[in-house]
């Protein structure tokens, strides 16, 4: 029995070792033509698109004002520009996120 | 650049990255492409086709991927579903061991006639046992990862390995190694 077991053993090892290499003969790519469309834009294009809409936002929004307004804005805001800049920005950088979610739905 | 799994299954996760898929079907597709010859009597159309569906199945479950198990053994527990699903499907009396082409031209192997040998003992046994006896001892897979892609208690898969072994000794009896 054991010297039975022992052969079994050496049957499978030598199984494993000349396991043969099955060539890919075209079954990758067929694999790869039945997968659904990616559901998501690869990662370097939505950045560059979020930044282009920020940046287009951010324009369309300073073009709203009349000419010299910007700079009286900043004086009246005073010590609190750099806070409501943020705050812009960040409104301008939500509204482009929820674009994007918007395009890709 | 090679890529561990890891890597390539974050990339498919966060970004639905095909290209980090096509990696991982090139790196196991010999391996499982095999395995599912050895389990089909090496019926290649078959084993293809099955093979096909199991990728397919990972790339649209791969968000249910546990991290902390190894991929292999979550592309094993698909296939086996494939496997299950298609011998569930057909009716006892279509079910024969498939004649092996032993001209193909792709099994180079100096052993072709052993693996040969081995894929027709394994059609003697029931689909279960035969990816039981398949992962034990080709894949080395241990008694519980066996349980785990099979999703079935460790005791039948002791069971099936003792009696498997047990058979497959009397049918490989022409091999003396």
């Amino acid at each position: 029995m054991n010297a039975d077991n022992d052969r079994l053993n050496r049957i499978a090892a030598r199984l494993r070792q000349s396991e043969p290499e099955v060539p890919d003969r075209g079954f990758s790519n067929a694999v790869m033509a039945q997968l659904p469309t990616a559901r998501q834009l690869p990662v370097w294009i939505r950045n560059t698109l979020l930044l282009a809409a920020t940046m287009l936002g951010a324009v369309a929004a300073a073009a709203q004002l009349p000419p010299g307004t910007f700079f009286e804005v900043l004086e009246l805001i005073g010590d609190n520009a750099q806070l409501a800049l943020a705050a812009a920005a960040g409104w301008v950088y939500a509204a482009s996120l929820a674009s994007l979610w918007f395009v890709r739905r | 650049m090679p890529h561990n799994d890891a890597d390539l299954i974050r990339r498919i996760r966060q970004d639905d990255d095909q290209q980090a898929f096509a990696a991982l079907v090139a790196r196991y597709q010999s391996r499982l492409r095999y395995s599912l010859r050895q389990l089909t009597g090496h019926d290649e159309a078959l084993a293809d086709d099955l093979a096909q569906e199991t990728f397919l199945k990972a790339y649209r479950n791969m968000r249910s991927f546990r991290a902390d198990a190894r991929f292999f053994t979550w592309l094993y527990r698909i296939a086996w579903r494939c496997v299950a699903d298609y011998y569930r499907r057909q009716r006892p009396d279509q079910l024969t061991i498939t004649q092996i082409d032993e001209n193909l031209p792709e099994n180079e192997s100096p052993d072709r006639d052993l693996h040969f040998d081995f894929a027709r003992a394994l059609m003697h046994f029931e689909p279960q046992q035969r990816m039981v006896l398949h992962l034990h001892l080709q894949r080395e897979f241990t008694q519980a990862e066996i349980a785990e892609v099979l999703d079935c208690p460790l005791g039948t898969v002791k069971s099936h390995i003792r009696r498997g072994r047990d058979k497959l000794r009397v049918l490989l009896a022409d091999w003396q190694l």
